[in-house]
């Protein structure tokens, strides 16, 4: 499989008084039709770290290649709209649209086959984006992802809000994301359910980036 | 989905917001294009009042040089006489090329006694006084006691630079003298010097003298008693070869707002400078047009206070409401919608409902137009101070005997107490031009607090 995104020697710090560095030299390879899933404790950067894959924040040093190429260069912007999808805890759906504008939001294609693959009716689809439950605003915000052209999907945290059957369902379109669509699905999560699921796990502790299990599909997760 | 199809669909269904920006822009736009309306008006208003009104330079021997004087001492004492070159045709000539000059009023003086009819007798009447002032005019419509309505031609028409041996008379004088138009009357010179023919004037026109005659006056000094004559009578009477402009040449201007222009001109031309002088009079213009010149000042201050106040608040209100849309933006952002575009889409939201709302300010603007005109215009008319005349340069002639002056007669110009108000398509369109570049300016300015933010900063702010 080939290699989409990769982090060489990433470092960031937070701006403030002391420097806080939260990355240190990170380097991974995702690859495309996997899912990766990274774990850690509150606050060890994980975010930060998806942050700098998606292009929405710049590294202190080192370098994101997307296809071997520095997404500095590509442009931060153009890289977001063209190779990376986020999905967010907190779903971030604009809230004066339906969810079939949602989705429109990143692909020309029509949304609504995308939403009901996901589960939402015609109706629901139609409706406003906030007049629906969490489960299904996070349903939006995949197809959302899916929709789009992008071949990397960027999960924080997809199953934070959910509960425990609902969050089972989003894992599920993920890893079919991943296996069928050949998308390469990286998600940040504390679940080890969701973890559990993913093809390599990964753990971010003191600024490093480890790998728990990267041979294992489906497996226990080592503690 | 593009930036216009979100823009629309913000303002469709954010409806709370969209009818308080349209009510904010429809206010103002109403109140600005009601401003400019006026502006217009009262301008327009101006530059017809300045055309009705009028004013005028007018060309003066300098007699306050000694050097254009000379002093012979004679038998009975001392001969005065004024030495300095003459205003004459050649001086018209001239001053006549300066742009914005329509018409000029050449006057001429003498004195001259009565030789088949009575002046109307003065105090100290004696033989040798019996005489009365006789100024020469080009156009006598022109001629300043016409103009200020001191004097009214009630009777036959006024001289013009064709006439030749016509006189205008006082009813006074007519009725003293049971003189009627057509009739003649004969005058001689009344200069000390030197031999004068009789000349004889035929009556073209009888004027009513409106001053109110004081008791002390000599037949010479009794308006009533003018004789206005043309100038090729003056030539025969004063026995000379070319007519003297002795009283000055009037020059009348298009727009006395030009006057200052016209004036710097003519003090460029090649004239004797040492013997002449000018002087201006826009007394009447400002006289009128005072409550008009405040109410154009007052409006044009009100305009751009409501743009700088517009602004302002337009600038609080959608920043506001972009500070609120942070999570959109970042959102937006995370989808790879560049900074320009979401800017681009507040501006376009904020142009939807200022498109509707300053189209529908051209009616609102058009129904209180009239009314709010009208109330500025009564509160600049109310807030301006009694209308001081100044003294005309021609002042002596103005003047009784007791020193009392003849003040212009303004009851027949015509001072606007109202302006017709209407609301165009080009106040229209400048508002559109002004309020768009008011809301461009005013949706950057507010944009840029949100928009300078990284995108991960405004993702980490939203969870």
């Amino acid at each position: 499989m080939s290699i989409l995104l990769e982090a060489r020697n990433l470092q960031y710090a937070y701006e403030t008084k002391n420097n806080k560095q939260v990355l240190r030299n990170i380097n991974a390879q995702m690859e495309q039709g996997r899912m990766y899933a990274i774990l850690g404790p509150s606050g060890c950067g994980k975010t930060t770290l998806l942050s700098l894959l998606g292009g929405l924040d710049s590294p202190a040093g080192g370098q994101v290649l997307y296809q071997g190429i520095d997404i500095e260069k590509t442009g931060l912007a153009k890289h977001r709209q063209r190779n990376v999808a986020f999905i967010f805890q907190n779903y971030n759906l604009i809230d004066y649209l339906t969810p079939i504008e949602n989705v429109a939001l990143t692909s020309k294609r029509p949304a609504l086959p995308v939403l009901e693959k996901l589960g939402l009716t015609a109706e629901e689809a139609s409706r406003n984006v906030m007049k629906l439950s969490g489960g299904q605003q996070q349903r939006v915000a995949i197809a959302r992802a899916l929709a789009s052209d992008a071949k990397v999907i960027l999960a924080d945290e997809p199953t934070g809000n959910l509960d425990e059957d609902t969050a089972s369902e989003i894992t599920a379109i993920l890893k079919e994301a991943a296996h069928s669509l050949g998308k390469c699905v990286i998600v940040v999560t504390h679940s080890n359910d969701l973890a559990g699921q993913a093809d390599i796990i990964m753990r971010l502790r003191k600024g490093n980036l480890q790998i728990l299990d990267s041979f294992k599909i489906n497996g226990e997760i080592e503690k | 989905m593009n930036l216009w199809k979100r823009a629309l669909l913000y303002t469709m269904r954010k409806k709370g917001k969209t009818v308080i920006l349209f009510l904010v822009l429809f206010v103002m736009s109403t109140f600005v294009l009601t401003g400019l309306a006026i502006r217009s008006a009262a301008d327009r208003s101006a530059g017809e009042l300045r055309k009705s009104v009028g004013g005028s330079i007018k060309l003066i021997r300098d007699e306050e040089k000694t050097q254009n004087w000379t002093y012979e001492q004679g038998i009975g004492g001392t001969m005065v006489g004024y030495t300095g070159t003459p205003i004459t045709d050649n001086e018209i000539e001239k001053i006549m090329q300066v742009k914005g000059i329509k018409s000029y009023n050449g006057i001429g003086y003498g004195s001259v006694y009565a030789r088949d009819f009575s002046f109307i007798s003065g105090i100290q009447f004696s033989a040798g006084s019996d005489y009365s002032s006789l100024p020469s005019v080009t156009h006598s419509e022109a001629f300043n006691y016409f103009r200020r309505k001191a004097f009214r031609l009630i009777k036959g028409r006024h001289i013009t630079p064709e006439d030749d041996h016509v006189v205008l008379i006082s009813t006074a004088l007519a009725d003293k003298n049971g003189l009627k138009l057509d009739d003649s009357i004969t005058v001689r010179c009344a200069n000390d010097a030197g031999e004068y023919p009789d000349v004889s004037l035929k009556i073209i026109g009888i004027y009513k003298s409106t001053i109110e005659e004081g008791k002390f006056n000599t037949t010479s000094t009794d308006k009533r008693n003018r004789l206005i004559i043309d100038h090729r009578a003056m030539k025969e009477i004063m026995q000379t070869d070319t007519i003297q402009y002795d009283n000055g040449i009037e020059f009348f201007v298009d727009d006395p707002k030009e006057i200052e222009r016209i004036t710097a001109e003519i003090q460029k031309l090649d004239l004797d400078w040492n013997c002449f002088k000018l002087t201006v009079d826009n007394s009447a213009y400002e006289a009128v047009a005072s409550s008009l010149t405040a109410m154009q000042s007052m409006v044009t201050g009100l305009i751009i206070g409501i743009g700088v106040v517009s602004a302002g608040v337009l600038v609080l209100i959608v920043h506001m409401w972009i500070r609120q849309r942070v999570r959109e933006t970042g959102i937006l952002l995370s989808l790879g919608v560049g900074k320009f575009r979401i800017i681009l889409q507040h501006i376009a939201e904020t142009m939807f409902i200022a498109l509707a709302a300053f189209g529908l300010s051209y009616f609102s603007s058009s129904l209180i137009a009239q009314g709010s005109s009208d109330l500025l215009f009564a509160q600049a008319a109310e807030s301006q101070p009694d209308i001081e005349f100044e003294i005309p340069d021609d002042g002596r002639e103005y003047m009784d005997l007791t020193g009392e002056f003849i003040p212009y007669d303004t009851s027949a110009m015509v001072s606007p107490d109202n302006i017709e108000v209407q609301v165009t398509r080009n106040h229209l369109l400048l508002v559109y031009m002004m309020g768009m570049c008011i809301v461009v300016f005013s949706v950057t300015l507010a944009s840029r607090s949100v928009v300078k933010m990284k995108p991960g900063n405004i993702l980490s702010q939203m969870s």
